[in-house]
């Protein structure tokens, strides 16, 4: 029948596709020695390296022009697979999109408290919607250490929420009270 | 059993191919899975790692012995300076092998728990698809072109990615 039966054997298992087959873990760990726009890059890879960069420490958010639901979609998306996995970094920039859906950032970050968010940096547009910052959303998350506002908002800073959340250092760098309403440019909001 | 000539208590790992190696017990101590094999006393005279071959593990075991041999951060507090960049340029050169054999090393490390191994393993990694496209990551990792994206997923993926960036 055949002339012959060719078994090709690789040289040596080494050379399949090892790397895929590593644990979550390890994967996430080399993404997370990467720049932040290459380990990103690396979800083109294959479909194992598709969601990893969800694992990733530090998360990365900038609003696009257009799909901005499908884009608030993915982040929901990106916290269900982490699984309350704990962040780092949360980063969200809502500038690039003429509309911004206040009431859909505050879930989201109501759910980045939960999973114990270190450092928050958020970017609100000038848009003349002033909205006030959800400081008890924060009274909770005892992690957080750092937060970076910019936008334009009311900022009613908790007499009390100071020192707890030890965030006087970061609103220090820019002119604040603590007691009135007030509008910074330098700072961001969510909804009331 | 005790055939040892020297003073030091021995260990003998068994690679995939049956090579054994003798080592000294302190050495094997850098890998918390047989340390945590021997405190348990599960440790047989002969430990067999069915998973790793012999080009993998006398890599590992190579690895293992310097670090073992060089001094510990907690020992002291003034830690030799030059023992410290000695085990540095060590990791350097222990490095540059091929891409498989990291992987090979990698994999095994992360079996047998060598904390400071897998890391460097991984920091090699890192460095080598640095700033590298998509296509370079692939030729260097050899990811199985059976697990590529379709043209649609690889678009969704694309656009998601630039949803992490300015």
């Amino acid at each position: 029948m055949n002339s012959k039966v060719v078994i090709k054997r690789t040289k040596h298992e080494r050379d399949k596709d090892f790397i895929s087959k590593l644990p979550d873990a390890l994967l996430t760990h080399i993404l997370s020695l990467l720049p932040l726009s290459d380990a990103n890059r690396t979800r083109v890879l294959s479909k194992r390296w598709e969601d990893l960069c969800a694992f990733l420490p530090s998360l990365h958010f900038v609003t696009p022009f257009y799909n901005v639901s499908r884009f608030y979609w993915r982040i929901e998306e990106t916290l269900d697979i982490r699984d309350g996995m704990p962040i780092d970094k949360f980063y969200l920039d809502c500038t690039k999109c003429s509309y911004c859906d206040y009431n859909r950032v505050y879930e989201l970050l109501s759910s980045v408290v939960i999973c114990k968010v270190k450092e928050l940096e958020l970017k609100f547009l000038d848009d003349r919607k002033v909205v006030r910052f959800c400081w008890d959303l924060f009274k909770t998350c005892n992690s957080l250490v750092g937060l970076t506002l910019n936008g334009e908002f009311v900022l009613d800073v908790p007499k009390d929420g100071l020192e707890k959340w030890n965030l006087s250092h970061d609103l220090g760098k820019t002119n604040r009270s603590f007691d009135g309403r007030h509008v910074p440019s330098n700072y961001t909001a969510c909804p009331p | 059993m005790s055939t040892s000539s020297s003073s030091s208590k021995k260990i003998v790992l068994k690679s995939a191919d049956n090579e054994t190696f003798e080592i000294d017990e302190i050495v094997a101590l850098e890998s918390q899975a047989i340390k945590n094999m021997i405190e348990d006393e599960c440790a047989d005279n002969v430990i067999p790692l069915g998973n790793i071959d012999s080009k993998t593990l006398s890599k590992i075991i190579e690895y293992c012995k310097k670090h073992a041999e060089s001094p510990k951060k907690d020992d002291n507090a003034d830690i030799d300076e030059k023992a410290v960049e000695d085990l540095k340029s060590f990791d350097a050169e222990f490095a540059k092998v091929d891409m498989p054999l990291i992987q090979d090393i990698l994999m095994a490390a992360n079996f047998l728990n060598i904390d400071n191994l897998i890391g460097l393993m991984c920091r090699t990694i890192a460095d080598r698809i640095k700033g590298k496209t998509p296509e370079e990551i692939r030729k260097i990792l050899n990811i199985n072109k059976n697990d590529l994206l379709s043209p649609e997923q690889e678009a969704k993926a694309r656009e998601e990615n630039s949803w992490a960036f300015d």
